[in-house]
């Protein structure tokens, strides 16, 4: 394995000192208003075939023959620039974009040459923000995780949720970072919303195969979340008011043209308006908020810092008071605190060494935080007085330190290469619990209980490097390797973890690709409900519980013959290894302590064809995509899951056909609408009766029997979801928008769960299932003022 | 908790307002599997097999299947019903270490199903056991009713691990005797109360104790409501050895002095049942692997987590170690001590 590793560096280093007689040119590639760097954007020595793409950072660098050349750079939704050149030494050259007069039409990020279908990776896509704001959303709150559901081979889990299950993959399988830290705790009020501020972003992109190199630690999917830098020449900003909660962000120059600062909050505040009209003796809230904010300093061409800072809470809170007695003389309160939620900082330096080499170090630190306190205190007429409280907490401490380098030594290569490391600190639950019995103010009993935090270290570390290889005009390659370990609990476990995308260009409009990627995972999320609870827990592997493992072989085929349509067909495979299922019969209820007893080890496989059609300009854009997919699981008949028999996995849907649309009539109006459609996802019902025997007096009980798992198919489900919006340009240079919504337009009643239907004496009927709709036809609307 | 969770569930779903509709199911299509049923122990000179099958509208009783048992690849036995409990009697007496496999099958053939287990080993025996009167013991229900005070007994018990692999433990409820105050209906409809004594298995309050509770004790406080996370109540005793291994382990457990048992069903509100002054017998089972798991989710089938919950997480499906149908057969070894209970 470590000669694997040595040859290939060996391999990328030879390739890449191959050089004679050329020149460099590198520099940052921006927004020529905001200076906002541009991700993904393209420059290209017209009349050859070298190009290259701008980085996370904004940074290209492109070698070239020394000599006359014209330099084209391009982004989606900007205007192109040609700069006609006479290369003779390495130069720095910052080029700033204008955008186009689109102002409202939905970016299509269609040629880019790192995502979509001119990358040489598969499975890769883009997601503008104006994507993300152009799809009808739930309560008015656009929700980047929502606007990933429409994509091919993505499921949502549970009906109207915003969850994530990619290719037949579970919903800790995903790798979700924002500006480059993974974040834990993704959503809002037990996952129906996503706790990224549309407009903190700039840019996501979303991998599905074709992991690149840098990313690892999780099986089915990567979500890239970049947020906004700041504007370097103008402040500027949004404020929203919407049913569910407010936004506002302002971004601006601190010193123009070096630093600048983007703040973006975001708050709901049903709570707050409710909790004046809720009874003195029974008040409830809840509330969440996420605050963005990040500094951005330019020193010189060469060295830029970014500070990023992110936080995220939901708080709840219930008090209570009962009386009784004869006059109500007793009096009780009781009532719970709980707060969860993240706090993300990160620090990142690039650092352009030469016009090949381009680095960025980043130290970061995640905390996830759960926090629960109850309280009871009862007061007696006699002075007595019983004052009891219980404490629950968790939390996951990381600290990360990395480099990664962008080495473009030649117009045919791009190697990146790099290392992290990561010291994790989990600390699965606490808890304690304290009564006090007094009597007219002297303590009779104090007495505490404090079950420990056991806190679980763990060590992660990762070099990888990749090359992205033009090998010929029509076919380019992407190999790449990643050496990962892992130590917890006194054991080390290591994955290496090739990858390899190629992109054969078969003729002027038709491409083919294939992708082969390899995935390790070392952590895993403690849940047995299909909605996100407060009290899921994140646990490492353990000693006994190997890391799970994935790999994938996608195969597609790609045509761009029509002009502004773009179509695909993507098939995979994926074979997962060491995966996780709870035992028949176990769950987890919020107690990490035994659970490696709970759980089982088994296989899973997961295939699945993709279409996707694809509007890329003109009034009308959107796409349609249809999915068909199926994902099983396998555990040993001794594993004690589902008698060792293959079973559907959760969130299974064999059909999946999503339709999205954006029109543009006007500057001023806009329609957006969304059409999901879906096969049943497997559920598992108990559907015979059987017997079970008390193991200590033998006697007989009859009970429901589930004959296997996930034995039930739901009814299919259909989501027609609407938007209007409405610009009017103010005289005070603000434009306001409103924005009105319709989910679930039609009000479909899809099933969010099913039940059995009981008769009069509480039997289950032969015939009838109660099905429960969440989210039926539900309006809303936003207010946006943008100046 | 509980509480705080489900309001916030509450408050988040009809804000989106809930709707219920009924559909259709097709049930017709269900086989009926066969099912055995036992905990076979090593101690017994007769052990008792319960054979029966699911149904869409009822589980039922076979008593006339073919039940044949094989010890270390040797028939034994073909085993009958009882006409009366209408339980097959198995004679053949199992060792420690027997590989044991029982076959039954329908009269008609239609259905055949085994089981097949290896009867473990038992611990080497049970010392120190103590018992003292308690009072005012504060139980901590999984119903969070700390205000439940009564007299109890504390028992306390050490054995030694047996050495090797992970063991699977059962500590069996003890059984003492009790009076019994029940009420029947007399010659001429009446109701009638009675009073006598029997020996009956005590279920214990164990969630003060960190190896039966696989850490996750339960200390009281008056909190209404659960006060920590996820309790499920080891009702059925199993654990493993995780915690000792290799080792000797004490437990503690308490005995309530009053209790009620319900004897016949879900309609039968429960016989009130006074621990008498005399002899416990505590044991130990060693249990296998597979039966820890099927009881610990009995644990949870019948845990008020699991009721509050199971809407959401779905029906438990029951571990099964029978091959060709369902149901669950145990065996088991025990070590047990008898001991003195003095009010």
């Amino acid at each position: 394995m470590k000669k694997a590793l040595f040859l290939f560096l060996v391999f990328v280093i030879a390739a890449a000192s191959a050089r004679a007689q050329r020149v460099t040119v590198c520099g940052h590639i921006t927004d020529s208003l905001s200076r906002e760097t541009l991700i993904g954007a393209t420059a290209r020595a017209l009349g050859s075939l070298d190009g290259t793409t701008s980085n996370s950072f904004g940074f290209y660098s492109l070698t070239l023959p020394a000599g006359e050349v014209v330099l084209s750079y391009s982004y989606s939704g900007y205007q192109p620039t040609e700069l006609r050149l006479s290369l003779k030494r390495d130069t720095v050259i910052n080029v700033s974009l204008r955008a186009k007069d689109l102002m409202r039409e939905v970016v299509v990020e269609a040629d880019r040459t790192d995502a979509g279908l001119y990358a040489t990776g598969m499975g890769i896509t883009d997601v503008s923000v104006s994507q993300i704001e152009h799809t009808p959303a739930l309560l008015g709150e656009t929700d980047v995780i929502r606007t990933l559901q429409l994509l091919p081979g993505v499921q949502s889990g549970m009906n109207g949720m915003a969850g994530l299950y990619v290719r037949g993959g579970a919903g800790d399988e995903n790798l979700i970072m924002l500006d480059g830290v993974p974040i834990y705790k993704v959503d809002h009020l037990f996952g129906f919303f996503s706790v990224f501020t549309p407009e903190a972003m700039k840019k996501v992109t979303f991998y599905k195969s074709s992991f690149p190199a840098r990313y690892n630690g999780r099986l089915s999917s990567i979500v890239d979340v970049r947020t906004r830098d700041g504007d370097m020449q103008h402040y500027h900003g949004t404020a929203s008011i919407g049913l569910l909660s407010s936004r506002l962000n302002f971004e601006g120059p601190i010193i123009k043209d070096r630093t600048s600062f983007s703040l973006s909050a975001r708050t709901s505040y049903w709570s707050w308006v409710a909790r004046p009209f809720m009874p003195k003796d029974s008040k409830f809230g809840y509330t969440f908020y996420d605050l963005n904010a990040k500094l951005n300093h330019r020193f010189s061409d060469r060295d830029r810092l970014y500070l990023s800072f992110y936080q995220g809470q939901d708080r709840l809170k219930s008090d209570y008071e009962d009386y009784w007695g004869d006059h109500g003389e007793y009096t009780e309160r009781y009532g719970d605190r709980m707060h969860w939620g993240n706090t993300l900082a990160s620090l990142r330096w690039n650092h352009v060494f030469t016009d090949q080499l381009f680095a960025n170090a980043t130290v970061s630190t995640n905390n996830y935080k759960m926090r629960l306190k109850s309280y009871d205190n009862l007061a007696e007429p006699s002075g007595a007085a019983d004052n009891a409280s219980s404490k629950y907490n968790s939390s996951i401490h990381d600290l990360t330190a990395q480099i990664d380098f962008d080495y473009d030594p030649r117009p045919q290569h791009r190697i990146q290469f790099g290392a992290a490391y990561t010291r994790h600190n989990f600390r699965p639950e606490t808890s304690s619990n304290q009564l006090i019995q007094s009597s007219a103010g002297k303590v009779l009993i104090d007495t505490a209980y404090i079950m420990p935090a056991r806190k679980i270290p763990a060590d992660e570390a990762m070099v990888y490097a990749e090359d992205n290889w033009r090998v010929t005009r029509a076919l380019h390659l992407t190999p790449g390797l990643a050496y990962t370990l892992f130590h917890v609990d006194g054991t080390t476990y290591s994955a290496l973890q090739p990858r390899l995308s190629l992109r054969w260009q078969a003729a002027e409009a038709w491409a083919l690709k294939a992708a082969y990627s390899e995935m390790a995972q070392y952590i895993h999320l403690l849940t047995s409900m299909p909605i996100a609870m407060p009290t899921d827990l994140w646990v490492p592997i353990t000693r006994n519980i190997k890391p799970e493992r994935a790999s994938q072989y996608s195969l597609g085929a790609y045509f761009t013959g029509l002009k502004g349509w773009e179509m695909s067909v993507e098939g995979y495979y994926k074979n997962l290894r060491n995966v996780l299922e709870y035992r028949d019969g176990m769950s987890f209820f919020g107690f990490s302590g035994s659970w490696e007893n709970l759980v089982a080890v088994g296989t899973g496989r997961a295939a699945g064809l993709e279409f996707l059609l694809r509007k890329t300009s003109g009034r009308t854009t959107g796409w349609l995509a249809y999915t068909l997919a199926k994902s099983t699981r396998k555990f040993s008949r001794d594993s004690g899951v589902n008698d060792g028999h293959r079973f559907p996995f959760t969130f299974d849907r064999r059909h999946t056909l999503n339709l999205v649309v954006n029109h543009k009539f006007s500057q001023r109006l806009d329609l957006d609408g969304t059409w999901m459609f879906h096969s049943g996802e497997a559920a598992t019902l108990a559907t015979q009766k059987g017997i079970v025997m008390n193991p200590d007096d033998g006697t007989l009980k009859e009970v429901y029997y589930v004959p296997s798992r996930n034995n039930y198919r739901l009814p299919c489900s259909h989501t027609l979801s609407l938007g209007l919006n409405i610009r009017k340009q103010l005289k005070c240079k603000a434009e306001r928008t409103w924005n009105i919504s319709l989910y679930n337009a039609y009000n479909a009643m899809n099933p969010t769960l099913v039940y059995r239907k009981e008769d009069n004496v509480g039997n289950y009927r032969h015939d009838k299932l109660t099905k429960y709709t969440l989210l039926p036809c539900i309006p809303s609307f936003t207010l946006t003022y943008k100046w | 908790m509980k509480k705080a969770f489900f309001l916030l569930a509450t408050a988040a779903l009809t804000a989106m307002v809930a709707c219920e509709h009924d559909i259709d199911i097709r049930t017709d299509h269900e086989q009926p599997q066969l099912s055995l049923h036992g905990y076979l122990s090593a101690d017994s000179a007769v052990n008792h097999l319960v054979v029966g099958m699911t149904g869409v509208d009822q589980a039922t009783i076979v008593h006339q299947a073919h039940v044949e048992v094989y010890v270390n690849g040797e028939f034994r036995e073909k085993c009958k019903a009882d006409g009366d409990t209408r339980r097959y009697l198995i004679t053949t007496p199992f060792h420690p270490g027997d590989r044991v496999r029982i076959e039954v099958a329908t009269t008609d053939g239609k259905r055949q199903a085994f089981v097949e287990e290896t009867v473990p080993q038992p611990v080497g025996g049970i010392k120190g056991v103590k018992a003292q009167l308690v009072e005012e013991h504060k139980f901590l229900s999984e119903y969070g009713y700390t205000d439940e005070t009564a007299d109890a007994f504390e028992l306390r018990l050490t054995f030694a691990d047996n050495r090797g692999s992970t063991d699977f433990y059962r500590l069996a409820a003890p059984l003492v005797g009790a009076m019994r105050e029940h009420r029947y209906v007399g010659p001429d409809g009446e109701y009638m109360d009675d009073i006598d004594s029997v020996t009956v298995p005590v279920a214990f309050d164990c969630t003060q104790d960190p190896i039966l509770m696989e850490g996750n004790t339960i200390k009281p406080s008056s909190d209404l409501d659960m006060p920590t996370v996820g309790n499920v109540i080891n009702r059925y005793g199993v654990f493993t050895d995780k915690l000792f291994c290799d080792n000797e382990a004490s437990l503690c457990v308490y005995l309530p002095l009053t209790f009620r048992k319900s004897l016949a069903g879900m309609y039968d509100y429960g016989t009130i049942f006074t621990l008498l002054e005399g002899t416990a017998t505590v044991a130990v089972e060693s249990i296998t692997e597979s039966e820890y798991y099927y009881l610990k989710a009995l644990n949870t089938s019948e845990s008020e987590t699991y009721e509050d919950n199971h809407d959401l997480s779905g029906p438990i499906r029951l571990p099964s170690n029978v091959h060709g149908g369902t149901g669950f057969v145990g065996f088991r070894a025990s070590a047990s001590v008898k001991c003195t209970l003095i009010r």
